[in-house]
């Protein structure tokens, strides 16, 4: 691997994270914020997204360790700080990394107290769990008598979806707003294990220098759709056939609600992807199970009968951990995630300088706070935010984030939404006290998008 | 306002940057690893240098195919092997140990230094080293034979109980580094 390429993976690894959209969510300026919540009190007559352009938003995120921690300038050996990383690491930590593609949105209001929106995004989501004992036996070899090296580490979850979706928000009364999002999954490529068991070991032979152990090996990896083999003939329209044709597809449900108090002072809540993809073509799951040991091989000298001896230890090895490969179809589950927020507006109203607001919010302040909680294969992924919205004049509106995460105590954020006519467009980052040093961020999310947003009326 | 906004964007988009840190230091990675592995090991006896007739077989020879250098790892990283070896030769004779690296078509590729074992010598211990430069020479190796050359002297008696045992691994070296192989 050459350095760029090394550089680069740890570049993407701090720019990239988590699927935390704390700056978007609850924040009703935007049309994408339906998608964080489809209970959300959307105030629009109709949108319609830039087709690509409508949805951008690319996160990741890192714990235990920053770019910083290797690459700092601060006279130390590399190779001391990449000695700390991989034994300061635990199991726990995770690299994850999402992405979303929104290729085409929109929505109308029926009429007064429903609005229909819909679209079609394409989303990766990766999870990868730092396997600990797995990466100190390649660190330090196989040198370490009766050290045991544990496989229980090893957990990670990838996949890339289309998904195909309509939802309606509805007014009950001035006061609650419920909604709802029913979604079509068409899986372009899963990829997942997790629950695995196994330990590897070596100690002083009997009849030879050394015995290696391999025992109680419980694995499984699932994959489905475009896998790795196929890479080297891949082309983005063999992704996009894979959205379109729905091969593997799936359904899931989004749920939320608005429920206000009075003019200043709401609550929200949504639950996302409540659903599953059925993976049922190009299947290949690889189960292993069983033990080996080995002192190597015994040498017999007969001329008579010779014997192919790594033939013979291969066959034994695979009759003791065979590993099968099964092309029977799975379901792999989204991570759900669940949003809440509390909301206080305050500040002039908008009769008093002449302002119409493009949101259901009239007030030029909001404060609040936000919780985050995303189901991930080893532990919840959450997120709990502070916020202060402000909109300046009619064009623009602002939203500050302060979030404590899995990642950091202090990750401070920013949204900025502008309506000049019928063109929305928003842009929203966090961890922005790292942005005069990315490489001390554990993690960062950037979204975007451009949309055509028409209040008036329909007939 | 239209401008603002977007001087604003651009600026968040370009302040975004890494400072305090050097990614040259990637040239500098160098992460050596060793990695053991037991390879054969045998128990001869009288028996073994006696064919059916009771005449002695002076030469033992016996091949087999274990892949220790296979892989890219192996090709790319690779540094130094050292095989090592336990020997104990009972027997009151000379016993000879010759160790030879195959191709896939049988070619000789490497010979290591023969390793001689004086009689009566118990758990005698030997290393073999293949150097960084030697490395290349062997990689491609498939297959290895072993030889046992049992030297001149008093007739093999059976009930004895002489042997000829000995104990092999490879303790392979690796030195990993960014640079392109």
């Amino acid at each position: 691997m050459n350095k760029i390429v090394l550089g680069f993976v740890f570049i993407f690894s701090i720019k990239l994270f988590s699927q935390e959209y704390q700056v978007l969510y609850d924040f009703d300026e935007i049309p994408q914020t339906l998608i964080l919540n489809p209970g959300s009190n959307y105030s629009h007559d109709y949108f319609i997204g830039i087709p690509i352009l409508s949805g951008l938003s690319i996160d990741g995120g890192v714990t235990g360790v920053t770019a910083y921690d290797i690459f700092a300038d601060d006279g130390r050996d590399i190779n001391d700080k990449i000695r700390d990383v991989i034994y300061g690491l635990k199991n726990s930590d995770s690299f994850v990394i999402n992405e979303r593609v929104e290729v085409v949105s929109g929505g109308i209001r029926l009429n007064e107290n429903d609005f229909l929106s819909f679209g079609l995004y394409e989303e990766f989501d990766m999870v990868f769990y730092y396997p600990s004992d797995v990466a100190q036996l390649f660190y330090e070899g196989t040198t370490n008598l009766d050290k045991r090296y544990s496989l229980d580490g090893v957990n990670f979850k990838a996949d890339m979806i289309g998904v195909l979706h309509a939802g309606i928000s509805h007014k009950i009364n001035e006061k609650f707003t419920i909604g709802g999002r029913l979604k079509l999954y068409s899986s372009v490529f899963s990829a997942q294990t997790k629950n695995n068991q196994g330990e590897f070991y070596t100690t002083q032979g009997v009849n030879n220098y050394f015995h290696h152990h391999l025992i109680n090996v419980d694995a499984t990896v699932q994959t489905a759709g475009i896998v790795y083999d196929d890479y080297g003939d891949l082309e983005p329209k063999d992704f996009a056939k894979k959205i379109i044709t729905f091969e593997n597809p799936g359904f899931g449900l989004d749920m939320g609600f608005t429920y206000k108090f009075n003019d200043q002072f709401h609550v929200t809540g949504s639950i996302l992807d409540i659903g599953f993809v059925r993976n049922s073509n190009d299947v290949s799951s690889y189960y292993i199970r069983g033990g080996y040991d080995t002192e190597g091989i015994e040498l017999q000298f007969d001329p008579d009968v010779p014997s192919d001896y790594w033939e013979e230890l291969k066959e034994d090895f695979e009759n003791k951990l065979p590993i099968d490969t099964i092309t029977t179809a799975y379901n792999s589950y989204r991570p759900i995630k669940l949003n809440a927020s509390a909301k206080y507006s305050f500040g002039k109203p908008y009769y008093e300088d002449c302002y119409k607001s493009n949101a259901n919010d009239p007030y030029r302040n909001a404060v609040g706070g936000q919780l985050f909680v995303a189901n991930r294969p080893l532990h919840a992924q959450w997120a709990a935010t502070f916020f202060y919205e402000r909109r300046f004049g009619s064009v623009l509106r602002t939203k500050f984030t302060y979030t404590l995460d899995n990642y950091s105590s202090s990750n401070i954020g920013i949204g900025l939404s502008s309506k000049f006519g019928p063109v929305n467009l928003y842009f929203a980052m966090d961890n922005l006290q790292y942005l005069s040093n990315l490489a001390k961020a554990n993690s960062t999310s950037f979204q975007m998008g451009l949309n055509i947003i028409i209040d008036k009326k329909i007939p | 306002m239209k401008n603002i906004i977007g001087i604003l964007s651009i600026l968040l988009l370009l302040t975004g940057c890494v400072s305090g840190v050097d990614f040259d230091q990637i040239d500098d990675i160098e992460v050596y690893t060793d990695h053991n592995a037991s390879l054969v090991y045998f128990n001869l006896d009288a028996n073994d240098f006696l064919d059916d007739l009771g005449n002695e077989t002076l030469v033992l020879s016996d091949t087999f195919n274990i892949p220790v250098f296979a892989g890219p790892y192996s090709e790319n990283y690779l540094i130094q092997a050292d095989f090592l070896f336990t020997i104990s030769n009972t027997f009151t004779r000379d016993i000879s140990l010759q160790y030879e690296f195959l191709d896939e078509n049988d070619n000789s590729l490497f010979l290591v230094e023969p390793i001689n074992s004086l009689p009566n010598s118990i758990n005698e211990e030997y290393i073999r080293i293949i150097s960084e430069a030697q490395i290349p020479n062997v990689i491609t190796t498939e297959k290895f034979v072993m030889q046992i050359l049992m030297g001149n002297g008093t007739p093999l008696d059976p009930s004895l109980n002489l042997s000829f045992n000995a104990e092999s691994a490879v303790l392979l070296h690796y030195k990993v580094t960014t640079e392109d192989e």
